[in-house]
C-alpha cells in the first residue's frame, strides 16, 4: 500500500498544476486519516517542504501551483549520492520499480521524520552512482533530466532579499498586522508608525506583506520581508548558522542551522534542502531548522544574499 | 345578503393569498385566535366552522355532504381557475380543527377525526360522524387542487407548503398547515439564516437534516417559536429513526426551506433583507477570536450596525466571505447574548449557544463554526463555562485520545477542545445514542442520498456529463456517505457494483472506501435506494501531465524572487534544474573501499587522497545501505589520471572520459608521480595511459642509471 506522503505526491503529479485550495483540502483529507492529531496549518507546512525539497513551484500570492518535472542532481559533498525529485507519476513509479528490479539502480527511500500533527511527506528517493554517465542514463529512462548539482548551482543564483517593488501605503483604516520579531508572529496595529514588515488583505482579497521603510513600502513576501527588515536593524542578527561535520575529511561540510521565526525564502531552502535531498530537521529544544550536508560555500551564499552573516554555533 | 361563505372565502383569499404572498411560502394557518382576529377586523359574525357547515348536504345521503362546494369547485375549474378555489373556508376549517389537537376531552394528540367531529358539534361517533368521516376524502382532494393551484400559477399568489405522508394522507394536509403560524415561519427565516441555508435551499438540505438542527436551535431557548410547533419537534425528533417514515414536520421544513429566498419575513418592513448566520472563526493558530460572514448573493459591499451605532462596512473578500468584521471583537457578552447587526439590505445574527464546534474552512485555512459534525474530520469545540464539564465527559465518551483542552482568546471562562474527531465508531455511535443537552454538537449531517466526498481527484475534466461522480487516485478513495436509514437499528446495507457486501453501516459515520481493495476502473457504492459511481487509477499519464513545469524562477543572472509562468524563452529554475550557472569541479567517485588513490597531470604533479569517513547524516538519516565505503574525490585543476588501489588491486580512470590526454612530460626527477603510474602500470590497456606508464619507467629508468 502506497504511504500517504507518497500518494499525495502522486497525485499532484498526476494532477500537473493547479488551485492551492484544491491541494489542501486533499491534503487535509488525507492527513487527516494519517495522522489522528494533524495540527493547524499542516497542510501548509506540507506545501513548504515540497516547495523545498523540489516537488512543487508554488505561486502563494496567485494561489496556484505546478508539479516540477522529474530531476535527477548529484548531492554535494556526499560520496556518490544524487537525489531524485519532482513529478512522480504512477507511470513513473512503474519505470522506477523495474529498474531496481533489475538492479539497474541503486536505490534508497529515506523517510521523513515530522512531528504527529504534520502531514507525512513522500520518501526522499536517493540512488548511488559512480560516475556522472549513470545518472544521465537513469534520468533518460525515467523521463527525467540531469542537472547539474542544484546546491552549487541554485545557491549562486539566489536572489537578495533587496527592497525593488515599491506599493502604496495600505488603505487608511484598514486591518494591519506588524510582524513582531521578538514573539515571531503578526500582531494587530492600528496604523503603521515604525519601520518593519507589515501583513494586510488588499482590495483583491489578497493577502500581502509589505515592508516600510522610511516612509516608502515594499511589496515583498514574508520570508524576504523578514531578511529585509531584519538586515536594517541587525546585519549579524545571529539567526542563520554552520557548524562543520566532525567526520574526518568533511570539515567544509556541514550543518545549517535556520532560528524558528526567521524562515528562509522557496529558493533558499531549496538550496539547503537539496544539499541532502532531505527535509531539515526539526530541533523542538533549540528551536531552530537543521538542514545536513550544507557546504560551507553555500551556507555562505544564502547567508549573504539575505544580508546576513554567518554565525558558528551548536544547536 | 351575502352568504357567511363567501365573506370567510374573500377574507382568506386576502389573508393567505393576497399580492404580498407572491412568491413566498405561503401556509394557511388559523386557529381560534388568527380567525377570532380575521372575523372582528372584516365584521364577519358567523364563525369559520359554522359558514362551512350551513353549506354542507346534511339532508339525505344522495349527495355528498359537500356536494355544494363540490360543484361550485368543478364549476370554477371549468371557467378556467380564476381566483383562489372555492373550497378556501373548507380548507381553513380543516386546519382550525387540526389546531385543537391536543391530548384534552378524552382524545389524543394525534386524533384529528374527534376534533373535526368537535368543530361541527358532531358526535364521535353515528351517522354525522360517518358522514364527516368520508368528507373528508373530498377535503383531502381539495387540498390537492389548492396545492395545483398555487403550482400552476407559478408562485404569483404564493408558494405552496401543502404536505401530507402516505401514512396519514387525507388529515397531513391539514396538520401540515397547522404546524406553522405567522410568527413561526418569521422565526424560521431567522433560523435558514443562522444555519446558513442557501436560499431556495440550494444545497439541498433534506428535512430530517433541517429537524435535527432547528431542535438543537431551539433546545433551551427561547427561539419565539409556537408552543405547538415546539411540541411537533420535540414528538419528532422523539421518534428516533422513523421507522414509520417521516413526520409531516419534515416533509413542511423542506417546503419551506426550497421557498426560502434568502430574505428574513419581516412584515412592517416594505424591503426585504437578506439574512445571514454570523460564523465565529479561530484564527492565528487558536491565538485570536474573530467574527466572519459569508457572502450573500448579490450582495458584494454593504454597510451593518450593532446596537451601540458602530457600523460596519463589508466587502467580498477571497473564499467568498466578507471582510470588514475585524474591529468587532467577540467577547463574553456577545457569545452569551448573541449579535446582531443589521443594515438596510442585510441582516447578520450570531444566536446566542453555550458550545461552538468549528471546522477547518478549507478556502481560509482556519476553524471556523459550522452546523454539523463530520466524524472523520478534526473538529474545535468552544463551550462556555457551564457546559465545559459536559463537553469534556462526551468527549472523553467518544474515546477521543488527543483532545487538548486551553483557554478561548479573548473570553474569560470558556474553553477550547482541539483535535475532537470521532475515531472509534462505535463509542461515537453509543454517545450520540445517549443523547444530553449538547450532543447536537456532535450530530452529523443526516442526508437523503449516497454522496462521496473528500478523496484525492483526478482528472477532474473528465467529469462533466459523464455520469460519474468523480475519478479518484488508488488509495485516495473518497469517503460514503450513507442516506439515513428507516431500519429499526439505524444501519444501512452497503452495496459494491451490485454486490450487498454483508456490511451494513451506520449512516452517521462516513464509510471509508480507501480501505476496500478496489480494482482500477468503474464502481458503484451505496445503498440499494441511492448509490455513486466514480473510477479509481493509478494514473492516467505515460508522459507528464499537462502543466507540470508551467512555474518556475525567471533566471537572469540571478533567480527571480517568486515564481511565475514558464511559457516564455526565458531560463527558469524548476524544481531542482537550474541553468548551470557556476563551473564545478569534476569530482570522481569510487564505489569501493579505497586505501590509497592520487590524482596525476601530466606534468609530473600527484596529489594523494585521503580516505574519509561515511558522512554523519547518511548514518542517521539513509537506509542502513547507504551507509557503503565510497570515496568521493575533487579533482585538481590539471588532472587527468585518477589510480587507486582497493584490498584487491590497483586500478586506472581517466578523469575525463574520452576526452584527449597531454601527452606526459614529467621531469626526470618525478619519482613519486612515476612509482604512482607504475603501480598501476598494467592494470589499464588505455593507449593513452600507455604512455604514461612509458614516461614512468623512463622517469625510473633515468634514476636507476643515475645510481649506477
Amino acid at each position: 500500500m502506497t504511504k500517504p506522503g507518497d500518494l499525495l505526491l502522486r497525485w499532484l503529479s498526476e494532477e500537473g498544476a493547479g488551485d492551492l485550495g484544491e491541494v489542501k483540502q486533499g491534503l487535509w483529507w488525507l492527513g487527516t486519516k494519517a495522522c489522528p492529531n494533524i495540527g493547524t496549518g499542516a497542510p501548509g507546512r506540507w506545501l513548504r517542504d515540497a516547495v523545498s525539497l523540489a516537488y512543487l513551484d508554488i505561486d502563494w500570492s496567485g494561489r496556484r501551483w505546478s508539479v516540477a518535472p522529474p530531476v535527477l542532481t548529484p548531492l554535494p559533498k556526499a560520496q556518490g549520492l544524487a537525489v531524485l525529485t519532482g513529478s512522480r507519476t504512477a507511470a513513473f513509479d512503474r519505470r522506477l520499480d523495474e529498474l531496481v528490479q533489475d538492479r539497474l539502480v541503486e536505490l534508497y527511500r529515506a523517510s521523513a521524520e515530522r512531528p504527529p500533527g504534520d502531514i507525512p511527506l513522500p520518501d526522499s528517493l536517493i540512488v548511488r552512482f559512480g560516475e556522472e554517465g549513470e545518472l544521465a542514463d537513469l534520468a533518460a529512462d525515467l523521463g527525467g533530466v540531469l542537472a547539474p548539482c542544484f546546491a552549487y548551482q541554485g545557491a549562486s543564483l539566489l536572489p537578495s532579499s533587496a527592497l525593488v517593488e515599491r506599493t502604496s501605503a495600505p488603505e487608511y483604516a484598514a486591518p494591519l498586522e506588524q510582524y513582531d520579531f521578538e514573539h515571531c508572529r503578526y500582531l494587530p496595529v492600528r496604523r503603521p508608525q515604525h519601520n518593519g514588515l507589515y501583513r494586510l488583505k488588499r482590495r483583491d482579497s489578497k493577502q500581502v506583506c509589505q515592508v516600510l521603510r522610511s516612509g516608502d513600502w515594499y511589496e515583498t513576501t514574508h520570508e524576504h520581508g523578514v531578511y529585509a527588515v531584519l538586515a536594517d536593524q541587525n546585519s549579524a542578527a545571529d539567526v542563520l548558522r554552520w557548524l562543520p561535520e566532525e567526520a574526518c575529511g568533511r570539515e567544509r561540510i556541514g550543518t545549517l542551522f535556520v532560528d524558528w521565526g526567521y524562515p528562509l525564502p522557496d529558493l533558499h531552502r531549496r538550496v539547503a534542502a537539496m544539499c541532502s535531498g532531505l527535509a531539515p530537521r526539526i530541533n523542538d529544544a533549540a528551536q531552530n531548522l537543521a538542514y545536513d550536508n550544507v557546504p560551507k560555500v553555500v551556507a555562505m551564499k544564502i547567508a549573504h544574499s539575505l544580508g546576513q552573516a554567518l554565525g558558528d554555533s551548536s544547536e | 345578503m351575502r352568504r357567511a361563505y363567501d365573506r370567510w372565502h374573500e377574507v382568506l383569499f386576502a389573508e393567505f393569498f393576497g399580492v404580498g404572498h407572491a412568491l413566498q411560502s405561503t401556509v394557511l394557518y388559523v386557529d381560534d385566535e388568527v380567525e377570532r382576529e380575521l372575523a372582528e377586523r372584516h365584521g364577519i359574525d358567523t364563525p369559520l366552522a359554522q359558514a362551512v357547515a350551513d353549506e354542507m348536504y346534511w339532508e339525505g345521503s344522495d349527495q355528498a355532504l359537500l356536494w355544494r362546494i363540490l360543484s361550485q369547485c368543478r364549476l370554477w375549474v371549468a371557467q378556467g381557475c380564476n381566483g383562489a378555489p372555492p373550497s378556501l373556508p373548507v380548507l381553513a376549517a380543516s386546519v382550525l380543527a387540526a389546531t385543537r389537537m391536543a391530548t384534552s376531552d378524552g382524545m389524543r394528540r394525534t386524533n384529528f377525526r374527534g376534533r373535526w367531529y368537535q368543530m361541527f358539534g358532531v358526535p364521535q361517533e353515528g351517522y354525522k360522524a360517518n358522514r364527516l368521516d368520508k368528507a373528508l376524502d373530498d377535503v383531502a382532494a381539495m387540498w390537492e387542487q389548492l396545492d395545483s393551484w398555487l403550482e400552476e400559477t407559478g408562485g404569483l399568489y404564493g408558494a405552496s407548503t401543502v404536505s401530507t405522508d402516505e401514512f396519514y394522507w387525507r388529515v397531513g394536509y391539514p396538520v401540515s398547515q397547522a404546524l406553522v403560524r405567522r410568527s413561526d415561519r418569521q422565526a424560521l427565516t431567522r433560523f435558514f439564516a443562522t444555519t446558513r441555508l442557501r436560499p431556495r435551499n440550494s444545497t439541498e438540505v433534506p428535512g430530517r437534516e433541517l429537524l435535527r438542527r432547528l431542535t438543537a436551535w431551539s433546545a433551551g431557548r427561547d427561539r419565539r417559536l409556537s408552543p405547538r410547533l415546539m411540541e411537533e419537534l420535540r414528538f419528532a425528533s422523539g421518534s428516533g429513526s422513523f421507522e414509520k417514515g417521516d413526520p409531516l414536520i419534515v416533509s413542511l421544513l423542506e417546503r419551506l426551506a426550497s421557498d426560502w429566498d434568502g430574505t428574513l419575513h419581516e412584515p412592517d418592513r416594505k424591503q426585504r433583507r437578506r439574512a445571514l448566520g454570523l460564523r465565529l472563526a479561530v484564527t492565528d493558530r487558536g491565538r485570536r477570536l474573530e467574527w466572519l460572514a459569508d457572502v450573500s448573493e448579490d450582495i458584494e459591499e454593504t454597510t451593518v450596525r450593532i446596537h451601540d451605532g458602530r457600523s460596519f462596512t463589508l466587502h467580498t473578500e477571497y473564499g467568498n466571505v466578507y471582510s470588514g468584521l475585524e474591529t468587532l471583537e467577540p467577547s463574553e457578552a456577545q457569545l452569551r447574548l448573541g449579535v446582531h447587526l443589521e443594515g438596510d439590505d442585510l441582516v447578520i445574527e450570531w444566536v446566542p449557544q453555550e458550545v461552538v464546534l468549528l471546522r477547518m474552512h478549507s478556502d481560509l485555512g482556519e476553524w471556523v463554526s459550522t452546523e454539523y459534525f463530520e466524524p472523520g474530520e478534526q473538529h474545535w469545540i468552544l463551550a462556555s463555562s457551564s457546559a465545559a464539564g459536559q463537553v469534556r465527559s462526551m468527549l472523553r465518551a467518544i474515546g477521543t485520545q488527543a483532545v487538548r483542552e486551553t483557554s478561548v482568546p479573548g473570553v474569560p471562562g470558556w474553553r477550547t477542545f482541539k483535535g475532537v474527531r470521532a475515531v472509534n465508531d462505535a463509542a461515537f455511535i453509543n454517545t450520540l445514542d445517549s443523547g444530553g443537552e449538547h450532543i447536537h454538537v456532535l450530530q452529523p449531517q443526516v442526508r437523503q442520498h449516497a454522496k462521496l466526498v473528500g478523496g484525492l481527484r483526478i482528472a477532474r475534466e473528465y467529469r462533466a456529463g459523464s455520469g460519474v461522480a468523480g475519478h479518484y487516485l488508488r488509495g485516495g478513495e473518497p469517503d460514503l456517505l450513507l442516506p439515513a436509514a428507516y431500519s429499526p437499528d439505524g444501519t444501512v446495507e452497503v452495496a459494491l457494483d451490485g454486490q450487498t457486501s454483508k456490511l451494513r453501516a451506520d449512516p452517521r459515520v462516513p464509510f471509508p472506501l480507501n480501505v476496500l481493495p478496489l480494482e482500477e476502473g468503474q464502481h458503484e457504492v451505496g445503498t440499494s435506494s441511492s448509490s455513486q459511481v466514480f473510477t479509481v487509477y493509478d494514473g492516467f499519464h505515460e508522459r507528464l501531465p499537462e502543466g507540470t513545469g508551467s512555474l518556475g524562477y525567471k533566471c537572469d543572472g540571478t533567480a527571480a524572487p517568486r515564481v511565475s509562468d514558464t511559457k516564455s524563452a526565458d531560463v527558469f529554475v524548476r524544481g531542482a534544474a537550474a541553468p548551470a550557472h557556476t563551473a564545478l569541479p569534476r569530482t570522481v567517485i569510487v564505489k569501493r573501499e579505497v586505501l590509497e588513490a592520487f590524482f596525476l597531470d601530466p606534468y609530473g604533479g600527484v596529489v594523494s587522497v585521503h580516505s574519509q569517513q561515511t558522512p554523519p547524516w547518511v548514518v542517521k538519516r539513509l537506509p542502513e545501505a547507504a551507509a557503503s565505503r565510497v570515496l568521493e574525490a575533487e579533482a585538481p585543476i590539471g588532472a587527468v589520471w585518477f589510480v587507486y588501489r582497493t584490498p584487491q588491486r590497483w586500478w586506472v580512470r581517466a578523469v575525463v572520459p574520452n576526452a584527449a590526454v597531454p601527452v606526459p612530460e614529467p621531469s626526470g626527477e618525478d619519482y613519486r608521480w612515476a612509482y604512482a603510474v607504475l603501480s598501476a602500470g598494467s592494470k589499464c590497456s588505455d593507449a593513452r595511459w600507455s604512455a604514461y606508464v612509458q614516461a614512468a619507467e623512463a622517469v625510473i629508468g633515468t634514476r636507476d642509471r643515475s645510481a649506477e
